[in-house]
Order: C-alpha cells, then structure tokens, then sequence
C-alpha cells in the first residue's frame, strides 16, 4: 500500500528512483509537551540524490536537527513518510532501523559525541563492533581512518585529551567506519574555531568528492554552505526555498587527495 | 562482540570506582552471609546426623516422663516424680519383638583428676559380655586406648575422648586415677571420640558403681531396647508402652507417665527441627542478599542515567536495543560476579572461624561444611541476582529513544 503511493508520488515527479537515498514525503513532526503540541516539522518533502552534497540551512528552531533525525532513522515522522533507497521507514523494526543507522549512515555531531571512557581508536571502531566485525579488521580500518584525518598519532587518546577539532575529526572518522552511503552532519562546525571549521568543512567535501559519499549537512555558516551542491532553507519546520549552491561547479576543492582506500575490501 | 560488550561494561564500572566497590561490598556480605549460613546449617544437620547414625533406626528409647531421651538423668527425673527401674527394664525385654535391651544410668558428679576439680558425666552400663556387646554395638563405643570393662571391675572407668582431653589440664591417661565422690576409679580405657557430647564427655562404669556414687539403687536413667528383624519398631514401642502403662496400673487411654520413642521418631523430629533451623538461616542470608540486589539495581540504574547520552550515540552508530541490554546486563552481571566470589571466600573464612571457636567451647555441633556445590551454588546464586538486578535497568536503558537519548544532558 505504501509502496504503491511511493510509486505514485515518484511517477508524478521526473527523478528516477534509482538515483535518490533518501526521499521525506509530506513529514510532519509534532512534539508533545504536556498539552501543548509543538510542530517541529510542517510538511518537509525532500529527495536527496545519492552523490549529492546538501546543505540544510535555517534560523534556530526552525526543525533542522528534527528533519536530520528523520533523514538518518534516529527518528519516525508523526505524519508522512521517509523512504530509504526505496524502502518505508515507518515499516520497520527497531532493530533494522538499527542496523540501518549502522551500516548505511554515519552522523557527526555538533557536540562530536564520543565516548568519553573510550579511545580513539575505541571510539572508531564501535560502529563495527556492532555490526560484528572481527577485531583485526574492525582495528585496521580505524588506523586508517584515523591516519586519513591526519590522527594515526592519537589513536590511544582519549576524548578529553584531544582538541576540539581533534575530536570532530575523531567523530568523522567514526562516521565512516562502515563505509556508509550516507552522512550526517548536524552542525559539525558549531564548536570549532574557523579554522577547524574549514578543515573539517573540506574534510566532509573531498569525503564527497572523492569518496563518493552522499554528505547532508546543516549549517548556520553560509560559507560553510558553499561546499555544497544544493542547499534547502527550512523556515517554521518547512521547506521555503533550495537553491543550487556553488559545490555544483566547484569541483576541485582542498586539492590534496584523500589517502585511497578500498573500504569494501577492508570491510 | 561479547568481549568488546564485556570491555564496555568493565569500563563503565572502572568509571566510578567508587560506587562500584560499595555496591560490591553489598554483595559480599550477602554472599558471605548465604555461604556461612548455609555451610554452618548443614554441618549441624551433618554432626546431629551422625550422631543420630550410630543409635539406628530400629530403637526404642524410653527415658523418664518429662524427660526427652538422651537429656540424661538428672534432676528433672526426681521433679517429675516418675521413675524407670530396672523392673521396667525386665518388663521391656520380655515384649514380644524386642531382641534386646538395658539400661543406663547418668548422673553428673565432680571429678577429681590431679589436683584438679571439674564436673563430668558418669554413665552406668552394663559389664556382662552379653549385653556389652550389645551396647557397644548399639551406641557406637569403641575402645581407643586401653581395654574394655570386665564384669568384676567395680572401681575402674573407661573415659570418653572428650573427658579425657578437653576437660583437665592434664589428659586423662590409660591407668591413671579419677577421684569420684571420694571413691579412686582407675582408668582402664579412652574410647575412641564418638562425635556427640552426650558420650565424649562421660565416663562409663559398671552400673553397680554408677548406682552407688549416685546413691539409686533403682532407679535407670533410660531405657534402650533393639527390635527383632521382622519387627515393626512403631507396634513394639505400643506393646512395651501397654506394657508399663499396665505394670504400673495406668489405662491404656491416659498419657504414659515416661517417654517412649523409637529412634526413628527422634531422627525425624531433630531432622525437621534442624530443617526449620535450615530455613531460617537461608532466610537471614537470602534477606542480605536482596538488600545486595537492590544495591546493584540502584547502581546500574544511576549508570543508565548518567550515561543517557551515550546510550543516544551507540544506538545512532547501529546499537541495536539488545547491544545496549547486555552491556548493562553484563554491568550488573560483573559487579555481582566479583562480589560472590570475595563473598564465598570470606563465607568460608567465617564458617571455619565459628568451626574453630565453637569447636575450642566444646560445642562440637557448629561445625562447618564447605563443599564445591556450595561454592558453585553462592556463584551461581550471584550470578542470578546480577541478572534479576541488572534485567530492569537494563531495559529501561535499551528501550530509551534514540533522540531523547542523545538531547540528555
Ligand atoms: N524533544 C523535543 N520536545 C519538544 N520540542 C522539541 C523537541 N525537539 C525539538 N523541539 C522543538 O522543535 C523545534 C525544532 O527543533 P530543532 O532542534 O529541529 O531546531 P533546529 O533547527 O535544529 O535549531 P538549532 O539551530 O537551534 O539547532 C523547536 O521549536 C524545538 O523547541
Ligand atoms: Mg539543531
């Protein structure tokens, strides 16, 4: 039944299937405090193609952060619907949406979030612990990554004995642990100094250009927003404008290569 | 995957040092309590059993009424007006059923022994070779040192282990001189230790002697009697009953003015006294125990707590809701683990201390039993509470949704 709708709403629309990771159709998201409810988001539609580097843009408040939830399954909409590669979110379990969150997407956080008990290299190689990698391999890769953001002499640290910067860096690595199709930032630039912001910034970049990856990207920084290809501006939980941003024609940034990995090979 | 679930938990413990050593103290003293308990129980049940063992199940014992078999003769028996004589004793042996019998008289005296002043048991029995042999093989005496009573030995004693041993400064020695009563009896035996106080700490003379120290020339302080094979030890125990109640002009509706009980009868009641010993002992222990268990709740409960937020980051990098279960679970399951094993080690260290000063005061009841299935048994009993404890925290810390996880402060 929903697929069929899906496929509806496709058919009305010019993309191809094929093309789009992740598509939010009419989604609504209404908290509930006490009595009051609290639309935070109002009718979000949006199709994000894979490749493609999106940034989400909008005044605080606005349902930024609640429409990433939506985009990475950390959340289920009140109303409407989310399709992954095709598939309707609502439909299903807990675990899958897990597993989902595991396997395909990889988020970074304005506040990094990583464990704090945990190293480095620890915190890098959780995501494949739980998607049961065997150790040699789960370590392995985590050095590489690691040494990719320019921290292979910091794996043994931890959270509190890294720099801000360090540490989101840390976080992107653990983003990509299981080589997702999909990331995640939701203000990855928030605490960081300008200059880490621009580090990071062209980190998530090349991680699209180079890499392939499809990275959506809220942001308050419209140079930061530069990078991307396509930028939506939320207002009042929805969408009231996109734009083609500059990433569209810019396609040589940073300019270093990122140290070539074949991540299925290591997975 | 379960190691690395394993390493999460133990870091979360090491992470609050603290508050996981108390909460583990908690479940040291309940375990403690569980195997100190339980192994001083059961060594009591194993001592009385033993005891117990050497009358055998097919006795009868009648002692004076008011008075319960094997408390002795003494002053209760004068108290309660009522009497068995060795005329009582002829009666008993002509019961149909009754293979043998004889009788016994206690009595505690001072004894002099050196210089030294101590009071001790004396046990009448009887010395002729027949019904020795029937003793003996009834009760459970053995000959350690020395040789057994002949028939005209009048003034001469064997000593029980105990009397010889733990009484007087200086043990009791084969040919040494015990003054009784002004009387010197000379030790011609120290039987081997029997492992019930009622015969260590006696020493058996003729009867004959026994009546004349205690000044009864009837009266016996108990009455054993051995059932035929073939024979049904609670019908004899009627006869002989109907028996005495007839000699001493009772009907056979009333009360008997004595005690008769087969031995069958006493091992079932000391059983199911020392059951309901059993229990409440468990009782006390398991009571700390829970108490342990609500410690362990609350502290994995704080842990969930403090770490919401990252319960939010592990289930947005692919935790699956069972991830998060058992890394709590294991939580509660290392804290109570670590705290069953010290609590067994220090169970044991304070059963054998009791062992040992019970021991040293004579009462050879307390005496405990340590056995690898009661070890086996605190682990696993710590195990289950770690589980039960940890089963709720953990719940709540895996059903937490991941957004709300990750927006805690
Ligand atoms: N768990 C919640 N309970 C109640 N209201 C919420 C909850 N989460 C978000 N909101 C409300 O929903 C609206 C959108 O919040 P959201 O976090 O998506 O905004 P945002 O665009 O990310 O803002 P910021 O730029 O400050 O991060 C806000 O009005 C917020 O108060
Ligand atoms: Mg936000």
């Amino acid at each position: 039944m929903s697929s069929s709708k899906a496929r509806q709403w496709n058919e009305s629309h010019s993309d191809a299937h094929d093309g789009v990771i992740i598509e939010l159709q009419d989604v609504w998201k209404i908290y509930k405090m006490g009595s009051v409810e609290v639309p935070a988001l109002r009718g979000v539609n949006l199709k994000i193609h894979k490749g493609s580097f999106v940034a989400v843009m909008g005044a605080s408040g606005s349902g930024k952060s609640t429409c990433m939830n939506m985009i990475g399954c950390l959340d289920v909409p009140t109303k409407g619907k989310v399709y992954l590669d095709g598939q309707d979110v609502s439909l299903m379990s807990e675990s899958a949406l897990a597993q989902i969150r595991g396997r395909k997407i990889g988020f970074v956080f304005q506040t990094f979030n990583l464990i704090p008990t945990l190293t480095a290299l620890e915190n890098v190689m959780l995501p494949m612990t739980f998607q049961n990698i065997p150790k040699h391999k789960r370590e392995k890769r985590a050095r590489e990554l690691l040494e990719m953001v320019e921290l292979g002499d910091r794996t043994g640290h931890k959270p509190g004995e890294l720099s801000g910067g360090q540490q989101q860096r840390v976080a992107i690595s653990r983003a990509l642990s299981n080589d997702p199709e999909l990331v995640l930032a939701d203000e990855p630039t928030g605490n960081l100094d300008s200059k880490m912001g621009v580090e990071v910034m062209s980190f998530l970049s090349r991680l699209n250009k180079e890499e392939g990856k499809t990275v959506v990207m809220v942001t308050h920084d419209s140079n930061g927003a530069k990078h991307a290809e396509m930028i939506h501006k939320l207002m009042d939980g929805r969408i009231v404008g996109s734009e083609v941003g500059e990433g569209q024609q810019d396609s040589s940034t940073g300019g270093k290569a990122v140290s070539s990995m074949d991540y299925t090979s290591t997975l | 995957m379960i190691s690395d679930i394993f390493k999460l938990a133990f870091e979360n413990i090491m992470g609050r040092k603290k508050r996981s050593i108390l909460t583990i103290l908690g479940v040291v003293i309940g375990g403690a309590a569980i195997i100190s308990l339980i192994s001083i129980g059961m060594g009591m049940q194993e001592s009385v059993k033993g005891q117990l063992g050497n009358v055998g199940a097919n006795k009868i014992l009648i002692t004076p009424g008011g008075v319960h078999a094997y408390s002795g003769g003494g002053p209760a028996s004068i108290e309660s007006g009522s009497i068995l004589t060795d005329d009582d004793l002829e009666k008993v042996k002509n019961v149909r059923g009754v293979d043998s019998a004889f009788s016994i008289l206690y009595r505690t005296v001072i004894a002099k022994y050196g210089n030294e002043y101590m009071y001790i048991n004396i046990a009448g029995i009887p010395t002729n070779d027949d019904t020795r042999i029937v003793v003996d093989d009834m009760q459970g005496y053995k000959v350690e040192y020395g040789r057994r009573l002949r028939e005209n030995d009048k003034y001469k004693v064997e000593s029980g282990y105990g009397t010889a041993f733990d009484v007087f400064e200086n043990d009791v020695k084969v040919g040494g001189k015990l003054e009784i009563n002004g009387r010197d009896f000379e030790v011609v035996a120290i039987m081997e230790k029997a492992g019930n106080p009622v015969d260590d700490n006696s020493v058996f003379m003729p009867m004959e002697s026994a009546r004349e120290i205690a000044d009864e020339p009837e009266r016996v302080s108990l009455i054993i009697a051995k059932v035929l094979d073939g024979f049904e030890p609670d019908a004899v125990a009627g006869e002989i009953e109907d028996e005495l109640k007839k000699a001493r002009g009772i009907s056979r509706r009333d009360d008997p003015d004595f005690n008769i009980e087969t031995s069958e009868r006493v091992i079932e009641h000391v059983s199911s006294v020392l059951g309901v010993i059993q229990i409440v002992l468990v009782g006390i222990a398991a009571i700390s125990l829970i108490v342990a268990s609500v410690g362990i709740m609350s502290s994995t409960y704080t842990s969930v707590l403090e770490r919401t937020k990252e319960i939010g980051i592990m289930k947005s990098i692919g935790a699956k809701n069972s991830s998060i279960l058992t890394i709590f679970l294991f939580e509660s399951v290392i804290i109570s683990l670590i705290g069953g094993l010290f609590g067994c080690i220090l169970g044991i260290a304070a059963a054998m201390a009791v062992e040992f000063y019970g021991g040293t005061t004579g009462g050879s009841m307390l005496q405990a039993s340590v056995t690898t299935e009661l070890l086996l048994l605190g682990l696993l009993v710590s195990l289950v509470v770690g589980i039960i404890s940890g089963l709720m925290p953990a719940r709540a810390a895996s059903r937490l949704h991941p957004v709300d996880a990750l927006r805690f402060k």
